[in-house]
């Protein structure tokens, strides 16, 4: 895909999108709705598994860390605190942070049910790399949220950046939601000869390079 | 070489878990003459044997409550350095969570703290299923802690974990795993 065509689904997709988190926060299990988030919306699917992560659920997760302390609360739930150094990968879906914790269900099922990363996230596959300081992970729900204290979490895809107070990802469908103060940066590709993005202007009229310096 | 009296056939005990150095002191009341504390005189010290016993059971209470229980095929008491040396041995930990059960080749049951050091390949479970191995384990009874420096894997339905070492909280059963912690999880 163009650099051109990447931030123009980018930039379309987050076009429609509230700049206050409360005016449109998003059930844990509802995806932003194809038509109205992506361009090609005669091929929703297409679109949809550029923007966001997505998760093998058919692949182990394996988790990693200097230390882990498993606890039983009441009720049967359990969970596993993985501290220092922490890597968590499933898949191509690689995570990194200080703290992570894995609350398992009742039955000490294998799988857990939420996982909460806090401290220096960050969350990559494939291209896109989201940077957060806390990030809810609901495997039940197939959905994760990223958002940072005092800052925003922001979205690199390729070139592109998308800044926001939260960015909510659905794991299963691919899609990417960004609420609350949204900036989105796209930048032409090294290479590229098209202007992109919502800020561009139309193409200057010729205009010789050596004249911009 | 010392010669250790044996016990003579199966040997059961139960004693108080604060109260098993008395299984020690027990062996050494009859052997000694109670007059023994009052001599201030220059007589060497007696020593006393190392005291073997077979089929071992002891059993530990917290008050009422029955939460430890060892038993050994044999038990070398070596009455000088307050150690059981055991063979074979099982030990079952009561908690509010279910029971806990760890065995190994060789125990070092030191009877004056009731700790004890279990190795050479060391296996436990819990009620619910879950499977630990390491190559030894130490036993902690004033903090009620199970430790272990050595390489821990703990095996339950579709996660396994390993470690650099453990520490486990038997009252809580409150897990830590120390150092280099991987944890695998299968695909559903």
């Amino acid at each position: 895909m163009s650099a051109t065509r990447a931030a123009l689904v980018l930039a379309a997709a987050l076009a429609a999108l509230p700049a206050r988190a409360e005016d449109v926060k998003p059930s844990p299990t509802t995806a932003p709705a194809p038509s109205a988030s992506t361009p090609n919306a005669g091929t929703p699917n297409a679109g949809m598994e550029r923007l966001g992560l997505k998760f093998s659920r058919d692949q182990e997760l394996i988790i990693t860390s200097d230390e882990a302390e498993g606890v039983k609360a009441p009720g049967g739930r359990e969970s596993v605190v993985f501290t220092k150094h922490v890597k968590a990968r499933q898949g191509d879906m690689n995570l990194v942070c200080d703290w992570l914790e894995a609350i398992y269900p009742e039955a000490a099922a294998g799988r857990p049910d939420k996982i909460t990363a806090k401290g220096s996230v960050v969350i990559v596959q494939g291209t896109n790399e989201a940077h957060c300081s806390e990030a809810h992970i609901d495997n039940v729900a197939c959905t994760a949220e990223c958002h940072s204290e005092g800052t925003k979490a922001t979205l690199h895809r390729g070139t592109d950046d998308v800044e926001a107070d939260t960015i909510y990802f659905d794991l299963c469908k691919g899609t990417v939601k960004a609420v609350g103060n949204v900036e989105i940066r796209v930048r032409e590709k090294p290479g590229g000869t098209l202007p992109i993005g919502p800020a561009a202007q139309p193409p200057a009229p010729a205009q010789p390079k050596a004249a911009g310096g | 070489m010392k010669r250790i009296p044996e016990g003579s056939g199966a040997v059961q005990r139960r004693a108080m878990t604060s109260g098993m150095a008395a299984l020690a002191a027990a062996a050494l009341a009859g052997c000694g003459s109670p007059l023994e504390g009052l001599d201030t005189g220059t007589r060497a010290q007696v020593q006393i044997p190392p005291i073997a016993l077979q089929k071992i059971l002891f059993e530990g209470y917290h008050g009422d409550l029955q939460d430890l229980t060892v038993t050994a095929a044999t038990a070398v008491v070596d009455t000088a350095t307050q150690i059981a040396h055991l063979s074979d041995v099982a030990i079952g930990f009561a908690g509010d969570d279910g029971r806990i059960e760890i065995a190994a080749p060789v125990g070092d049951f030191r009877l004056d703290g009731d700790d004890f050091t279990l190795s050479g390949g060391v296996s436990g479970s819990t009620a619910e299923g879950e499977r630990f191995t390491t190559v030894s384990v130490k036993y902690i009874s004033k903090r009620r802690v199970l430790h272990s420096d050595d390489a821990v894997k703990i095996l339950r339905s579709n996660v396994d974990l390993s470690g650099n070492g453990m520490e486990l909280e038997l009252a809580h059963q409150k897990l830590r795993l120390l150092g280099n912690v991987r944890a695998k999880v299968k695909p559903e």
